[in-house]
């Protein structure tokens, strides 16, 4: 039996991929029944387990369903620990944990919900694809010491800047974090976060220097936010476009099962960017998307080429079009091959 | 995100009278929550108008979308014309006609795949 | 001012603060002096307005309060049990309580039993706790303001809708104090919080009455069934009120479980509550005779005697595991509603073939039910119009969206066939109001 740290690593990642809820929720209890930390349980076995799924489904190993099975089974086992945490007695303030609307992958939200409850915070955890009239009702209603919310989708960076709009209005600091924030706090910042953090550990530390009162976010940069509100409102037509004009889903191919998830992918990305003033979605999720397309044996080059029809679909858009122009291929080498 | 891309519809409603003096009420665009109260405005006054109580026809034909809300002013209207004997005719798209069928409630009115047909039913009543 | 263990205050970059100094008299002063007011008059004014609740609403106005108009405040509240909640001093976070008689005869008594303001000063040669002592009743708290060495004690009433609901203590450190114009405008600032805490009050109040009648109308924690897999979702209309006109409910024990799933025509707070009513009235049902058909027949009856011209669409199944788990008996009947939809393990997906009356519309109609047995692997899933009916830029999702994307999801499971449905409706939605929505998903455990 494989172990990391001493956590039957092997056996995990097993239960998920043959969606045995029973036997990863019963390796969980053992391990917390033995005395090991359950943060590491969260951090080491669950959300390292989980990160695998997302990428066997990358590589095009698994199909979307069997990912949510096997999603569905970390999250029973995120639970388990939820059940140890919920014995540790509160001693500090309250804390509303979130994830932004087109945000479905709760389980990075659970998890730092069950990293702050071990540590004694009282956890309000709202579920995936939240709204932000519920976020802001949930505040009003709880009035907690803070916000975090998680963002592990590009697609959900929006949200998570009307959330931050929600919580400082209400005077509330908001923690952010999440894959879509990348590795460091540029976008957080850009976005008004009162504070970023790159995991769960992180979370937990941030929360105790958090001031108790915020000031409301001040807007954002007038000239970036008319075009992101254009493409926002324009996501379905400019997608329509897109797919009329990219070889790969103009011909039925290995591809046309993730066309519809890539153009999305494009678009989010050129909404990101405008949004947090911070251009390194457009490469990385070139890479992305290279890397998915290449995993399924399609041509090279066409990610390259979706940069070129994006930036072409967006003239209309000078700067979101100068954006990916320049950046685009910046996470692509010639003949397709992505940067490591 | 933007409420006002709600599914909330406009709904058009006008009150004619068959050769035969009967009320018929069409209704175009979309019948929900927002605007079934038109309807039952509309509906129960020709209900409870005073004249010789006579069947009414509700043609749907030009809805787009029928939610069950639209029941309500339907079988309250039903409810207080079967007092005076009287039924409710209603032209149905096939779809509406399916969502009659699922809620099994086809048989509380008269229903007619056209206007034509439901007037000649009017005459002939 | 801080220490270690105390919440910072806000770090932003420090206002000038505006307390006077006694001597300043030039014109341009005072207008700098007049400048600041108004800014905090403002600020004050905008952030009270972002939150309605009672403790977010103290913090925020303590954290303004200190340094721009005072050195040191303390909020007094009235507690509804004869009490006051003391809060703030140094740590802005800070909170405590004292029953009432113990400030009897105090000065913080007198200004909220009289209304008035109070303004005390502080012999700083002689018993400089004198002062302090009949307004801060905390030892603690008492012990922050002699530090200070203050040279005022300015106790403001906080009224509202003409009751005397606090008080805001409000102390200037090293020897200075509260001029006339100063005091003044404290009182202007003590009229809006008293209207924003009162708001933040009554809002609390209702809140909480709200909150536990809305805590019996939400869709029940599903209990799990030994040889079966059972998941739900329910996404209301009012995603915020987080009740709505659709529900659902398993009971049942060992090896005979029921599931139900409704609509109430209409959404909101009064559907939530016939929603109730539906479920209440089939779990006794339920008691009398466990068979579908019968169930939707008492629940047909009871609806109709009820003053609300509301119906309700049910579909109630009536799943019975085999002893060894692989498969199930399922008795199906529905008032009114979309039937079932089984999703087979390899992939083969249809509706069942049963209809039935909507409940609450005529008395004593009886009710068909159908027998089908799923096998480890199969799912079936209820659902709601709310999922159909949903209206995204492309249209309505329709039936022939929702039968054509579950194959996919065959033996995946009923928590992954339940989210990724509710997944693929919500991006078609794309944002947009819908209906209800609800999806109750059982299937065999191998």
């Amino acid at each position: 039996m494989t172990v990391s740290d001493g956590l039957p690593t092997e056996a995990f990642d097993h239960a998920l991929s043959t969606v045995d809820e029973h036997a990863a929720v019963a390796l969980v209890r053992g391990l917390l029944d033995d005395g090991i930390d359950p943060l590491d349980v969260l951090v080491d076995l669950i959300a390292r387990g989980q990160r695998e799924v997302g990428e066997r489904w990358q590589r095009g190993e698994w199909t979307v369903a069997k990912e949510h099975a096997a999603t569905a089974v970390a999250i029973s086992a995120t639970k388990e620990v939820d059940r140890f945490a919920n014995r540790v007695p509160v001693t500090r303030g309250r804390v509303v944990v979130a994830c932004a609307e087109r945000e479905w992958h709760a389980l990075p939200a659970m998890i730092v919900g069950a990293a702050i409850r071990l540590h004694g915070w009282e956890v309000v955890l709202l579920g995936a694809s939240t709204s932000p009239a519920r976020l802001s009702q949930c505040l009003h209603d709880v009035g907690p010491d803070a916000t975090a919310v998680s963002c592990s989708v590009l697609g959900a960076m929006s949200t998570t800047r009307r959330f931050i709009e929600a919580s400082t209005t209400a005077g509330i600091p908001i923690m952010v974090g999440g894959s879509a924030f990348g590795g460091d706090d540029r976008r957080a910042r850009a976005l008004g976060a009162t504070a970023w953090a790159p995991h769960a550990q992180g979370a937990v530390d941030a929360l105790l220097n958090l001031p108790a009162v915020v000031r409301r976010v001040p807007p954002l940069p007038r000239s970036l936010m008319a075009e992101h509100s254009a493409i926002e409102i324009g996501h379905h037509d400019l997608v329509e476009t897109l797919r009329a004009r990219w070889s790969a889903t103009t011909t039925n191919g290995p591809v046309t099962e993730v066309s519809r998830e890539v153009l999305h992918q494009a678009l989010h990305a050129v909404s990101v960017a405008l949004l947090t003033n911070d251009p390194r979605p457009l490469p990385e999720t070139a890479a992305w998307i290279d890397h998915l397309l290449t995993a399924r044996d399609a041509d090279h080059g066409l990610a390259a080429e979706l940069g070129v029809v994006l930036a072409s679909t967006l003239r209309d858009y000078p700067v979101a079009h100068d954006l990916v122009q320049r950046h685009w291929t910046e996470g692509l080498v010639p003949q397709g091959e992505p940067v490591r | 995100m933007d409420a006002s891309n709600s599914t909330a519809g406009r709904l058009q409603l006008f009150v004619t009278e068959d050769e035969s003096g009967s009320p018929v009420v069409t209704a175009r665009g979309d019948i929900d929550i927002t605007t079934v109260e038109q309807l039952h405005a509309s509906l129960l006054a020709q209900a409870e108008a005073p004249r010789t109580p006579s069947d009414i026809v509700l043609d749907l034909s030009g809805v787009e979308f029928f939610g069950s809300v639209a029941l309500d002013p339907m079988l309250r209207t039903r409810d207080v014309l079967s007092t005076h004997q009287a039924r409710l005719h209603v032209v149905v798209t096939d779809q509406i006609h399916r969502s009659l069928n699922i809620l099994g409630l086809t048989h509380l009115f008269v229903l007619h795949s056209d206007l034509r047909d439901a007037v000649d039913a009017l005459r002939t009543a | 001012m801080t220490t270690g263990s105390r919440k910072a205050l806000r770090a932003e970059a420090a206002d000038a603060s505006v307390l006077g100094d006694e001597a300043a008299s030039t014109g341009h002063e005072l207008l700098a002096q007049a400048h600041l007011r108004v800014d905090l008059a403002i600020d004050i004014s905008s952030a009270l307005a972002g939150s309605l609740n009672l403790r977010r609403t103290v913090l925020r106005l303590l954290d303004l309060i200190t340094p721009r108009m005072a050195d040191w405040a303390m909020l007094v509240l009235v507690d509804d049990a004869d009490g006051l909640a003391l809060h703030g001093g140094a740590d802005p976070t800070f909170t405590t309580t004292t029953p009432r008689p113990f400030v009897e005869g105090t000065g913080l008594d007198r200004v909220l039993r009289s209304g008035h303001d109070e303004l005390l000063h502080v012999a700083l040669e002689l018993d400089s706790t004198g002062a302090l002592a009949t307004m801060i009743p905390n030892p603690r708290l008492r012990d922050e303001a002699v530090e200070l060495r203050p040279a005022d004690v300015l106790c403001l009433a906080l009224t509202a809708r003409g009751s005397t609901i606090g008080a805001l203590v409000l102390i200037r450190g090293a020897g200075r104090g509260f001029p006339e114009e100063e005091v003044e405008f404290a009182r202007l600032i003590a009229d809006q919080a008293s209207m924003a805490l009162d708001s933040a009050r009554l809002y609390e109040e209702r809140s909480r009455i709200a909150s536990v009648l809305q805590a019996s109308l939400r869709p029940p924690v599903l209990p799990t069934i030994p040889g079966a897999r059972v998941s739900a979702r329910f996404r209301p209309a009012a995603e915020h009120l987080e009740i709505g006109g659709d529900f659902y409910d398993v009971h049942g024990s060992k090896d005979d479980w029921l599931l139900v799933l409704g609509d109430v025509c209409g959404k909101g707070v009064e559907a939530a509550v016939l929603t109730g009513r539906a479920r209440q009235s089939i779990q006794t049902a339920m008691h009398f005779d466990r068979r579908p058909s019968a169930i939707l027949a008492v629940l047909n009856n009871v609806l109709c005697d009820d003053d609300s011209s509301r119906f309700v669409t049910v579909v109630c199944a009536r799943v019975r595991p085999s002893a060894d788990g692989t498969s199930a008996a399922v008795d199906i009947a529905v008032a009114g509603h979309p039937p079932p939809i089984v999703v087979h393990a390899n992939g083969e997906v249809g509706q069942v073939d049963v209809a039935g009356m909507a409940a609450g519309v005529i008395r004593d109609v009886d009710y068909t039910e159908v027998r089908i047995d799923i096998a480890s692997g199969d799912t079936l899933l209820m659902f709601t119009d709310g999922v159909d009916e949903a209206r995204g830029s492309q249209g309505f999702y329709g039936m022939d969206r929702l039968l054509g994307m579950l194959p996919a999801y065959a033996g995946a499971g009923p928590v992954a066939l339940c989210e990724a449905v509710e997944q693929s409706v919500v991006e078609h939605l794309d944002g947009r109001a819908h209906d209800d929505i609800a999806l109750l998903a059982v299937s065999c455990e191998r």
